[in-house]
Protein backbone atom coordinates (compact mmCIF):
# COMPACT_ATOMS: atom_id res chain seq x y z
CA UNK A 1 0.00 0.00 0.00
CA UNK A 2 2.69 2.49 1.06
CA UNK A 3 4.75 1.78 -2.05
CA UNK A 4 1.77 2.52 -4.28
CA UNK A 5 1.09 5.78 -2.46
CA UNK A 6 4.75 6.71 -2.83
CA UNK A 7 4.57 6.04 -6.56
CA UNK A 8 1.35 8.04 -7.01
CA UNK A 9 2.64 10.96 -4.90
CA UNK A 10 6.04 11.01 -6.65
CA UNK A 11 4.80 10.71 -10.23
CA UNK A 12 1.27 12.19 -10.35
CA UNK A 13 1.85 12.94 -14.04
CA UNK A 14 1.88 9.24 -14.94
CA UNK A 15 0.65 7.26 -11.96
CA UNK A 16 -2.91 7.07 -10.65
CA UNK A 17 -4.02 4.93 -7.74
CA UNK A 18 -7.28 3.31 -6.74
CA UNK A 19 -7.50 1.53 -3.38
CA UNK A 20 -10.43 -0.84 -3.15
CA UNK A 21 -11.68 -2.30 0.10
CA UNK A 22 -12.76 -5.85 -0.75
CA UNK A 23 -15.23 -5.91 2.13
CA UNK A 24 -17.02 -2.79 0.93
CA UNK A 25 -16.77 -3.76 -2.76
CA UNK A 26 -16.66 -7.56 -2.97
CA UNK A 27 -18.08 -7.63 -6.51
CA UNK A 28 -15.16 -5.56 -7.85
CA UNK A 29 -12.67 -7.83 -6.10
CA UNK A 30 -14.38 -10.84 -7.65
CA UNK A 31 -14.19 -9.27 -11.11
CA UNK A 32 -10.40 -9.02 -10.73
CA UNK A 33 -10.13 -12.43 -9.09
CA UNK A 34 -8.55 -10.72 -6.07
CA UNK A 35 -9.41 -13.27 -3.43
CA UNK A 36 -6.42 -12.57 -1.22
CA UNK A 37 -4.96 -9.22 -0.25
CA UNK A 38 -2.98 -7.20 -0.95
CA UNK A 39 -2.96 -7.69 -4.71
CA UNK A 40 -1.75 -4.93 -6.98
CA UNK A 41 -2.74 -4.44 -10.58
CA UNK A 42 -1.22 -1.95 -13.01
CA UNK A 43 -3.39 -1.19 -16.03
CA UNK A 44 -5.44 -4.23 -14.96
CA UNK A 45 -2.42 -6.58 -15.05
CA UNK A 46 -1.42 -8.29 -11.81
CA UNK A 47 2.07 -7.05 -10.93
CA UNK A 48 2.42 -7.90 -7.25
CA UNK A 49 0.99 -10.32 -4.75
CA UNK A 50 1.64 -9.40 -1.16
CA UNK A 51 4.07 -6.77 0.02
CA UNK A 52 7.31 -6.12 -1.85
CA UNK A 53 10.38 -4.11 -0.89
CA UNK A 54 10.13 -0.56 -2.27
CA UNK A 55 12.62 -0.74 -5.15
CA UNK A 56 11.39 -4.18 -6.16
CA UNK A 57 7.82 -2.90 -6.34
CA UNK A 58 8.90 0.10 -8.42
CA UNK A 59 10.67 -2.29 -10.78
CA UNK A 60 7.50 -4.41 -11.03
CA UNK A 61 5.58 -1.24 -11.80
CA UNK A 62 8.07 -0.17 -14.45
CA UNK A 63 8.28 -3.56 -16.16
CA UNK A 64 4.56 -4.33 -15.62
CA UNK A 65 5.57 -7.75 -14.36
CA UNK A 66 6.10 -9.05 -10.86
CA UNK A 67 9.81 -8.89 -10.07
CA UNK A 68 11.31 -11.00 -7.35
CA UNK A 69 14.93 -9.94 -7.51
CA UNK A 70 16.08 -6.35 -7.47
CA UNK A 71 19.38 -5.49 -9.07
CA UNK A 72 20.59 -1.99 -8.18
CA UNK A 73 21.71 0.25 -11.01
CA UNK A 74 25.11 1.94 -11.07
CA UNK A 75 26.24 5.25 -12.55
CA UNK A 76 29.95 4.48 -12.31
CA UNK A 77 31.74 5.33 -15.57
CA UNK A 78 34.77 3.18 -14.74
CA UNK A 79 34.86 -0.04 -12.77
CA UNK A 80 37.98 -1.90 -11.65
CA UNK A 81 37.55 -5.57 -10.90
CA UNK A 82 39.31 -8.92 -11.01
CA UNK A 83 36.84 -10.84 -13.13
CA UNK A 84 34.33 -9.73 -15.75
CA UNK A 85 31.82 -12.40 -16.68
CA UNK A 86 29.95 -11.68 -19.88
CA UNK A 87 26.60 -13.49 -19.81
CA UNK A 88 24.17 -14.02 -16.95
CA UNK A 89 23.00 -17.57 -17.66
CA UNK A 90 23.71 -20.61 -15.45
CA UNK A 91 27.39 -20.73 -16.51
CA UNK A 92 28.01 -17.06 -15.75
CA UNK A 93 26.05 -17.09 -12.49
CA UNK A 94 27.76 -20.22 -11.24
CA UNK A 95 31.19 -18.89 -12.25
CA UNK A 96 30.47 -15.62 -10.45
CA UNK A 97 29.63 -17.39 -7.20
CA UNK A 98 32.86 -19.41 -7.42
CA UNK A 99 35.25 -16.58 -8.36
CA UNK A 100 33.80 -14.21 -5.78
CA UNK A 101 34.00 -16.85 -3.09
CA UNK A 102 37.66 -17.32 -4.07
CA UNK A 103 38.23 -13.71 -3.11
CA UNK A 104 38.15 -12.23 -6.62
CA UNK A 105 36.06 -9.12 -7.22
CA UNK A 106 33.56 -10.20 -9.83
CA UNK A 107 31.02 -8.50 -12.05
CA UNK A 108 28.49 -10.06 -14.40
CA UNK A 109 27.41 -8.14 -17.48
CA UNK A 110 24.18 -9.25 -19.15
CA UNK A 111 22.73 -7.32 -22.04
CA UNK A 112 19.32 -8.98 -21.95
CA UNK A 113 17.45 -11.20 -19.56
CA UNK A 114 19.29 -12.90 -16.73
CA UNK A 115 19.16 -16.68 -16.88
CA UNK A 116 19.56 -16.98 -20.63
CA UNK A 117 17.67 -19.88 -22.16
CA UNK A 118 16.60 -21.13 -18.72
CA UNK A 119 14.38 -18.09 -18.23
CA UNK A 120 12.44 -19.18 -21.33
CA UNK A 121 12.07 -22.79 -20.22
CA UNK A 122 8.55 -23.39 -18.88
CA UNK A 123 9.38 -26.24 -16.51
CA UNK A 124 12.73 -27.68 -15.45
CA UNK A 125 12.58 -31.22 -14.10
CA UNK A 126 16.19 -32.37 -14.28
CA UNK A 127 18.10 -29.97 -12.08
CA UNK A 128 19.37 -31.97 -9.11
CA UNK A 129 17.55 -31.20 -5.90
CA UNK A 130 14.61 -29.51 -7.57
CA UNK A 131 12.02 -32.05 -8.68
CA UNK A 132 10.07 -29.54 -10.71
CA UNK A 133 10.57 -25.82 -11.01
CA UNK A 134 9.66 -23.08 -13.47
CA UNK A 135 12.62 -21.84 -15.48
CA UNK A 136 12.05 -18.27 -14.38
CA UNK A 137 11.84 -19.31 -10.76
CA UNK A 138 15.10 -21.26 -11.04
CA UNK A 139 16.75 -18.17 -12.52
CA UNK A 140 15.49 -16.07 -9.61
CA UNK A 141 16.98 -18.53 -7.14
CA UNK A 142 20.32 -18.53 -8.98
CA UNK A 143 20.41 -14.75 -9.37
CA UNK A 144 19.48 -14.18 -5.72
CA UNK A 145 22.33 -16.49 -4.73
CA UNK A 146 24.84 -14.80 -7.06
CA UNK A 147 23.71 -11.36 -5.86
CA UNK A 148 25.20 -12.15 -2.49
CA UNK A 149 28.64 -12.22 -4.10
CA UNK A 150 28.80 -10.37 -7.41
CA UNK A 151 27.76 -7.03 -8.87
CA UNK A 152 25.40 -7.20 -11.83
CA UNK A 153 25.35 -4.83 -14.77
CA UNK A 154 22.17 -5.81 -16.54
CA UNK A 155 20.83 -4.26 -19.69
CA UNK A 156 24.16 -3.14 -21.07
CA UNK A 157 25.91 -4.63 -24.06
CA UNK A 158 29.62 -5.30 -24.30
CA UNK A 159 30.89 -3.40 -27.30
CA UNK A 160 34.56 -4.29 -27.15
CA UNK A 161 37.16 -6.22 -25.18
CA UNK A 162 40.81 -5.23 -25.46
CA UNK A 163 43.09 -8.01 -24.19
CA UNK A 164 46.28 -7.24 -22.28
CA UNK A 165 47.76 -7.53 -18.79
CA UNK A 166 44.83 -5.37 -17.77
CA UNK A 167 41.88 -6.21 -19.99
CA UNK A 168 39.57 -3.35 -20.95
CA UNK A 169 35.89 -4.19 -21.36
CA UNK A 170 33.75 -1.48 -22.90
CA UNK A 171 29.98 -1.51 -22.68
CA UNK A 172 27.46 1.04 -23.93
CA UNK A 173 27.43 2.55 -20.42
CA UNK A 174 30.91 2.28 -18.89
CA UNK A 175 34.38 0.79 -19.01
CA UNK A 176 35.70 -2.08 -16.90
CA UNK A 177 39.39 -2.80 -16.17
CA UNK A 178 39.86 -6.43 -15.24
CA UNK A 179 42.41 -9.20 -14.92
CA UNK A 180 40.31 -11.81 -16.70
CA UNK A 181 37.19 -12.13 -18.81
CA UNK A 182 34.92 -15.15 -18.88
CA UNK A 183 32.78 -15.47 -21.99
CA UNK A 184 29.53 -17.18 -21.02
CA UNK A 185 27.48 -15.68 -23.80
CA UNK A 186 25.43 -18.81 -24.47
CA UNK A 187 23.72 -20.12 -27.57
CA UNK A 188 20.20 -19.90 -28.86
CA UNK A 189 18.33 -22.80 -30.37
CA UNK A 190 17.25 -22.11 -33.92
CA UNK A 191 13.57 -21.67 -34.50
CA UNK A 192 11.37 -22.71 -37.39
CA UNK A 193 9.67 -19.28 -37.44
CA UNK A 194 6.30 -20.71 -38.42
CA UNK A 195 2.74 -20.03 -37.30
CA UNK A 196 1.90 -21.57 -33.93
CA UNK A 197 5.52 -22.06 -32.84
CA UNK A 198 5.65 -19.15 -30.39
CA UNK A 199 2.08 -19.45 -29.19
CA UNK A 200 2.35 -23.15 -28.36
CA UNK A 201 5.90 -23.08 -26.99
CA UNK A 202 5.69 -24.90 -23.68
CA UNK A 203 2.30 -26.33 -24.71
CA UNK A 204 3.58 -29.10 -26.92
CA UNK A 205 6.31 -27.23 -28.79
CA UNK A 206 9.70 -27.99 -27.25
CA UNK A 207 13.36 -27.47 -28.03
CA UNK A 208 14.61 -29.93 -25.43
CA UNK A 209 13.73 -33.62 -25.51
CA UNK A 210 15.88 -34.24 -22.43
CA UNK A 211 13.75 -31.76 -20.51
CA UNK A 212 10.28 -32.43 -21.89
CA UNK A 213 10.46 -35.93 -23.40
CA UNK A 214 9.10 -37.78 -20.32
CA UNK A 215 5.88 -35.75 -20.57
CA UNK A 216 5.11 -37.42 -23.92
CA UNK A 217 5.40 -41.09 -23.01
CA UNK A 218 2.99 -43.18 -25.13
CA UNK A 219 2.08 -40.07 -27.11
CA UNK A 220 2.69 -39.09 -30.72
CA UNK A 221 5.29 -36.44 -31.47
CA UNK A 222 7.37 -35.27 -34.39
CA UNK A 223 11.05 -34.40 -34.18
CA UNK A 224 12.01 -31.72 -36.68
CA UNK A 225 15.58 -31.80 -38.00
CA UNK A 226 18.07 -34.12 -39.64
CA UNK A 227 21.39 -33.53 -37.91
CA UNK A 228 23.12 -35.19 -34.97
CA UNK A 229 20.93 -33.40 -32.41
CA UNK A 230 17.64 -34.29 -34.07
CA UNK A 231 18.57 -37.95 -34.52
CA UNK A 232 20.02 -38.26 -31.01
CA UNK A 233 16.95 -36.64 -29.52
CA UNK A 234 14.59 -38.78 -31.61
CA UNK A 235 16.36 -41.89 -30.32
CA UNK A 236 16.14 -40.51 -26.79
CA UNK A 237 12.40 -39.97 -27.17
CA UNK A 238 11.90 -43.45 -28.57
CA UNK A 239 13.82 -44.83 -25.61
CA UNK A 240 11.46 -42.97 -23.29
CA UNK A 241 8.48 -44.70 -24.86
CA UNK A 242 7.44 -41.77 -27.02
CA UNK A 243 6.04 -42.53 -30.50
CA UNK A 244 8.28 -40.23 -32.49
CA UNK A 245 8.46 -39.50 -36.21
CA UNK A 246 11.48 -37.69 -37.62
CA UNK A 247 10.62 -34.91 -40.09
CA UNK A 248 13.47 -33.67 -42.27
CA UNK A 249 13.36 -31.13 -45.08
CA UNK A 250 16.10 -32.82 -47.14
CA UNK A 251 16.34 -36.30 -48.64
CA UNK A 252 19.41 -37.20 -46.64
CA UNK A 253 20.23 -37.01 -42.93
CA UNK A 254 23.25 -34.96 -41.85
CA UNK A 255 23.98 -37.13 -38.82
CA UNK A 256 26.93 -39.37 -38.01
CA UNK A 257 26.79 -42.87 -39.51
CA UNK A 258 26.38 -44.71 -36.20
CA UNK A 259 23.45 -42.48 -35.29
CA UNK A 260 21.80 -43.20 -38.64
CA UNK A 261 22.36 -46.93 -38.07
CA UNK A 262 20.76 -46.66 -34.64
CA UNK A 263 17.88 -44.75 -36.18
CA UNK A 264 17.36 -47.48 -38.79
CA UNK A 265 17.42 -50.15 -36.06
CA UNK A 266 14.99 -48.23 -33.88
CA UNK A 267 12.16 -48.32 -36.39
CA UNK A 268 11.55 -44.56 -36.04
CA UNK A 269 9.68 -43.45 -39.18
CA UNK A 270 11.39 -40.66 -41.14
CA UNK A 271 9.53 -38.25 -43.40
CA UNK A 272 12.13 -36.97 -45.88
CA UNK A 273 11.71 -33.88 -48.05
CA UNK A 274 9.14 -32.68 -45.57
CA UNK A 275 8.80 -29.21 -44.09
CA UNK A 276 6.59 -28.18 -41.20
CA UNK A 277 4.56 -25.17 -42.33
CA UNK A 278 2.21 -24.60 -39.42
CA UNK A 279 1.57 -25.88 -35.91
CA UNK A 280 -2.09 -26.15 -34.97
CA UNK A 281 -3.88 -26.37 -31.65
CA UNK A 282 -6.09 -24.28 -29.42
CA UNK A 283 -4.38 -24.61 -26.05
CA UNK A 284 -1.97 -27.42 -26.89
CA UNK A 285 -0.38 -28.83 -30.01
CA UNK A 286 -2.94 -30.89 -31.88
CA UNK A 287 -1.57 -31.21 -35.42
CA UNK A 288 0.98 -29.93 -37.92
CA UNK A 289 0.66 -28.93 -41.54
CA UNK A 290 3.37 -30.65 -43.56
CA UNK A 291 4.62 -29.85 -47.04
CA UNK A 292 6.48 -32.31 -49.23
CA UNK A 293 8.94 -30.19 -51.21
CA UNK A 294 9.44 -32.97 -53.77
CA UNK A 295 5.79 -33.63 -54.61
CA UNK A 296 4.56 -30.12 -53.68
CA UNK A 297 1.75 -31.73 -51.68
CA UNK A 298 0.54 -30.57 -48.27
CA UNK A 299 -0.87 -32.81 -45.60
CA UNK A 300 -2.07 -32.63 -42.02
CA UNK A 301 -0.64 -34.84 -39.32
CA UNK A 302 -2.13 -35.14 -35.87
CA UNK A 303 0.46 -34.98 -33.13
CA UNK A 304 0.72 -34.26 -29.41
CA UNK A 305 4.09 -32.60 -29.58
CA UNK A 306 6.57 -30.89 -31.88
CA UNK A 307 10.22 -31.18 -30.89
CA UNK A 308 12.58 -28.93 -32.80
CA UNK A 309 16.30 -29.65 -33.10
CA UNK A 310 17.59 -27.73 -36.07
CA UNK A 311 20.74 -26.48 -34.43
CA UNK A 312 22.03 -23.69 -32.26
CA UNK A 313 23.46 -20.30 -32.94
CA UNK A 314 26.23 -19.66 -30.41
CA UNK A 315 26.61 -16.01 -29.42
CA UNK A 316 30.18 -15.58 -30.63
CA UNK A 317 30.17 -12.13 -32.25
CA UNK A 318 32.17 -10.70 -29.37
CA UNK A 319 34.55 -13.69 -29.26
CA UNK A 320 35.22 -13.27 -32.98
CA UNK A 321 35.83 -9.56 -32.55
CA UNK A 322 38.44 -10.21 -29.84
CA UNK A 323 40.13 -12.88 -31.93
CA UNK A 324 39.07 -15.90 -29.87
CA UNK A 325 39.42 -19.08 -31.95
CA UNK A 326 36.27 -21.03 -32.78
CA UNK A 327 35.65 -24.69 -33.56
CA UNK A 328 34.47 -25.88 -36.97
CA UNK A 329 30.93 -25.86 -35.55
CA UNK A 330 31.29 -22.20 -34.61
CA UNK A 331 31.64 -22.61 -30.85
CA UNK A 332 34.47 -21.17 -28.74
CA UNK A 333 37.58 -23.33 -28.90
CA UNK A 334 38.98 -23.98 -25.44
CA UNK A 335 41.27 -26.33 -23.55
CA UNK A 336 40.12 -28.82 -20.92
CA UNK A 337 40.25 -26.02 -18.33
CA UNK A 338 38.13 -23.49 -20.27
CA UNK A 339 41.06 -21.33 -21.41
CA UNK A 340 40.71 -19.85 -24.88
CA UNK A 341 43.61 -19.06 -27.21
CA UNK A 342 43.90 -15.56 -25.71
CA UNK A 343 45.59 -15.08 -22.33
CA UNK A 344 43.12 -13.96 -19.71
CA UNK A 345 40.03 -14.87 -21.75
CA UNK A 346 38.06 -17.95 -20.67
CA UNK A 347 34.78 -19.55 -21.75
CA UNK A 348 32.00 -21.62 -20.22
CA UNK A 349 28.52 -22.89 -20.97
CA UNK A 350 26.56 -23.29 -24.18
CA UNK A 351 28.92 -21.02 -26.14
CA UNK A 352 31.41 -23.88 -25.87
CA UNK A 353 28.99 -26.33 -27.55
CA UNK A 354 28.09 -29.62 -25.90
CA UNK A 355 24.83 -30.78 -24.41
CA UNK A 356 23.06 -27.49 -23.63
CA UNK A 357 21.93 -28.52 -20.18
CA UNK A 358 21.56 -26.17 -17.22
CA UNK A 359 23.48 -28.40 -14.84
CA UNK A 360 26.31 -28.81 -17.33
CA UNK A 361 26.55 -25.06 -17.99
CA UNK A 362 26.58 -24.41 -14.24
CA UNK A 363 29.30 -27.05 -13.83
CA UNK A 364 31.38 -25.56 -16.63
CA UNK A 365 31.02 -22.13 -15.06
CA UNK A 366 32.33 -23.34 -11.73
CA UNK A 367 35.16 -25.30 -13.42
CA UNK A 368 36.20 -22.20 -15.39
CA UNK A 369 36.09 -20.15 -12.20
CA UNK A 370 38.45 -22.57 -10.45
CA UNK A 371 40.84 -22.38 -13.40
CA UNK A 372 40.68 -18.59 -13.29
CA UNK A 373 41.50 -18.57 -9.59
CA UNK A 374 44.41 -20.99 -10.02
CA UNK A 375 45.82 -19.09 -13.01
CA UNK A 376 45.71 -15.81 -11.09
CA UNK A 377 47.38 -17.39 -8.05
CA UNK A 378 50.08 -19.01 -10.22
CA UNK A 379 50.71 -15.74 -12.06
CA UNK A 380 51.03 -13.88 -8.74
CA UNK A 381 53.46 -16.48 -7.41
CA UNK A 382 55.59 -16.24 -10.57
CA UNK A 383 55.59 -12.46 -10.36
CA UNK A 384 56.63 -12.74 -6.69
CA UNK A 385 59.59 -14.91 -7.60
CA UNK B 1 11.27 1.83 43.71
CA UNK B 2 8.42 3.70 42.02
CA UNK B 3 7.79 2.70 38.43
CA UNK B 4 7.55 5.68 36.13
CA UNK B 5 4.06 6.01 34.73
CA UNK B 6 3.84 6.09 30.92
CA UNK B 7 2.03 9.16 29.58
CA UNK B 8 -1.54 8.43 28.56
CA UNK B 9 -1.49 9.48 24.93
CA UNK B 10 -4.79 9.33 23.08
CA UNK B 11 -5.11 8.41 19.44
CA UNK B 12 -5.93 12.03 18.70
CA UNK B 13 -2.74 13.18 20.41
CA UNK B 14 -0.72 10.65 18.43
CA UNK B 15 -2.25 11.89 15.20
CA UNK B 16 -1.58 15.53 16.13
CA UNK B 17 2.05 14.66 16.81
CA UNK B 18 2.32 12.76 13.54
CA UNK B 19 0.78 15.55 11.46
CA UNK B 20 2.56 18.38 13.30
CA UNK B 21 5.26 19.10 10.74
CA UNK B 22 3.02 19.02 7.68
CA UNK B 23 3.23 22.18 5.60
CA UNK B 24 1.00 21.57 2.59
CA UNK B 25 -2.77 21.95 2.61
CA UNK B 26 -4.42 18.62 1.77
CA UNK B 27 -7.91 18.60 0.34
CA UNK B 28 -9.96 15.48 1.07
CA UNK B 29 -13.18 14.98 -0.86
CA UNK B 30 -15.64 12.32 0.22
CA UNK B 31 -18.38 11.19 -2.16
CA UNK B 32 -21.31 9.28 -0.75
CA UNK B 33 -24.71 8.21 -1.95
CA UNK B 34 -26.96 10.32 0.25
CA UNK B 35 -29.92 8.06 -0.48
CA UNK B 36 -28.20 5.17 1.26
CA UNK B 37 -27.09 5.47 4.83
CA UNK B 38 -24.59 2.70 4.56
CA UNK B 39 -22.26 2.00 7.47
CA UNK B 40 -19.20 2.48 5.23
CA UNK B 41 -20.35 6.02 4.35
CA UNK B 42 -20.75 6.93 7.97
CA UNK B 43 -17.42 5.36 8.92
CA UNK B 44 -15.64 7.26 6.14
CA UNK B 45 -17.19 10.54 7.28
CA UNK B 46 -16.19 9.89 10.88
CA UNK B 47 -12.59 8.98 10.19
CA UNK B 48 -12.04 11.96 7.89
CA UNK B 49 -13.43 14.17 10.63
CA UNK B 50 -10.86 12.71 13.04
CA UNK B 51 -8.04 13.55 10.64
CA UNK B 52 -9.41 17.05 10.07
CA UNK B 53 -9.47 17.70 13.80
CA UNK B 54 -5.92 16.41 14.20
CA UNK B 55 -4.33 18.90 11.78
CA UNK B 56 -5.39 22.20 10.31
CA UNK B 57 -3.75 21.39 6.95
CA UNK B 58 -6.58 18.97 6.14
CA UNK B 59 -9.85 20.15 4.67
CA UNK B 60 -12.77 17.79 4.17
CA UNK B 61 -15.61 18.23 1.67
CA UNK B 62 -18.51 15.82 1.55
CA UNK B 63 -20.29 15.58 -1.78
CA UNK B 64 -23.20 13.59 -3.09
CA UNK B 65 -22.54 10.90 -5.66
CA UNK B 66 -24.96 12.69 -8.00
CA UNK B 67 -22.95 15.88 -7.71
CA UNK B 68 -21.38 17.30 -10.91
CA UNK B 69 -18.00 16.99 -9.23
CA UNK B 70 -18.51 13.22 -8.90
CA UNK B 71 -19.25 13.05 -12.61
CA UNK B 72 -16.20 15.14 -13.45
CA UNK B 73 -13.99 12.69 -11.55
CA UNK B 74 -15.91 9.71 -12.94
CA UNK B 75 -16.88 8.51 -9.48
CA UNK B 76 -19.73 6.07 -9.11
CA UNK B 77 -18.97 4.15 -5.91
CA UNK B 78 -20.00 5.14 -2.42
CA UNK B 79 -18.01 5.91 -0.37
CA UNK B 80 -15.08 7.20 -2.44
CA UNK B 81 -12.41 9.49 -0.99
CA UNK B 82 -10.18 11.61 -3.20
CA UNK B 83 -6.80 12.47 -1.72
CA UNK B 84 -5.79 15.98 -2.73
CA UNK B 85 -7.33 15.71 -6.22
CA UNK B 86 -5.84 19.01 -7.40
CA UNK B 87 -2.37 17.49 -7.14
CA UNK B 88 -2.77 13.72 -7.20
CA UNK B 89 -4.90 11.05 -8.79
CA UNK B 90 -5.52 8.91 -5.72
CA UNK B 91 -8.92 7.53 -4.80
CA UNK B 92 -10.02 5.30 -1.98
CA UNK B 93 -13.11 3.13 -2.37
CA UNK B 94 -14.43 2.25 1.07
CA UNK B 95 -13.60 3.58 4.50
CA UNK B 96 -9.96 3.48 5.66
CA UNK B 97 -10.53 1.56 8.89
CA UNK B 98 -8.33 -0.55 11.14
CA UNK B 99 -5.31 -1.90 9.19
CA UNK B 100 -6.18 0.22 6.18
CA UNK B 101 -6.07 3.42 8.19
CA UNK B 102 -2.29 3.07 8.52
CA UNK B 103 -1.86 3.22 4.76
CA UNK B 104 -4.27 6.14 4.49
CA UNK B 105 -2.39 8.06 7.20
CA UNK B 106 0.88 7.43 5.33
CA UNK B 107 -0.78 8.93 2.27
CA UNK B 108 -1.90 11.96 4.27
CA UNK B 109 1.63 12.49 5.58
CA UNK B 110 3.15 12.20 2.10
CA UNK B 111 0.60 14.61 0.64
CA UNK B 112 1.13 17.00 3.56
CA UNK B 113 4.90 16.85 3.08
CA UNK B 114 4.56 17.02 -0.70
CA UNK B 115 7.05 14.20 -1.12
CA UNK B 116 7.35 10.46 -0.64
CA UNK B 117 10.98 10.06 0.49
CA UNK B 118 11.80 7.38 -2.03
CA UNK B 119 15.16 5.63 -2.02
CA UNK B 120 17.65 6.62 -4.71
CA UNK B 121 17.11 3.32 -6.54
CA UNK B 122 13.32 3.72 -6.49
CA UNK B 123 13.55 7.32 -7.71
CA UNK B 124 15.65 6.27 -10.69
CA UNK B 125 13.21 3.52 -11.62
CA UNK B 126 10.14 5.74 -11.23
CA UNK B 127 11.76 8.54 -13.21
CA UNK B 128 12.20 6.14 -16.11
CA UNK B 129 8.45 5.46 -16.37
CA UNK B 130 7.12 7.34 -19.37
CA UNK B 131 3.71 5.75 -19.87
CA UNK B 132 0.51 6.00 -17.84
CA UNK B 133 0.07 3.44 -15.09
CA UNK B 134 -3.24 3.03 -13.31
CA UNK B 135 -2.68 1.13 -10.10
CA UNK B 136 -5.43 -0.82 -8.40
CA UNK B 137 -4.85 -2.43 -5.03
CA UNK B 138 -7.28 -4.61 -3.15
CA UNK B 139 -7.07 -4.37 0.60
CA UNK B 140 -9.05 -5.34 3.64
CA UNK B 141 -9.45 -3.56 6.97
CA UNK B 142 -9.00 -6.89 8.78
Amino acid sequence: MVNLLKAAISRPDFISLEVIDIQAFPETAEKYGAFSVPQTFANEKLIAKGAQPEALFMMSLKTMEEQRVFIPDSDAAEVETDVVIIGGGPAGLSAGIYTARSGLDTVIIERGMLGGQVALTPIVENYPGLTQIGGKELVEIMVSHALQYVTFYQGEAVIDVIPGDVIEVKTNRRQFSTRVVLLATGAQHRRLNIEGEDRLSGSGVSYCSTCDGPLFKDKQVIMVGGGNSAVTEALHLKNLGVNVTLVHRSDVLNAQAHLINNLDDSGIPVLFNTEVKRIEGKNRVEAVELFNNKTDKSSRKETDGVFIAIGYDPATDLAKKIGVALTDEGYIRHDAYHRTNIKGIYSAGDVEGGYKQIVIAAGQGSAAAITIFEDIINASEKAGK
Amino acid sequence: MVKKKEPDVSVQDQLRALFKGLKNKVRLVLFTDAAKKEPYNQAAEEILQIFKEAASVFTVETRDLKDDLARSYNINASPTILLDPDKYNIRWLGAPLHEESRGFIEGLVMAGMGRADLSEDSTKILDAIDEKRHLTIFTSPT
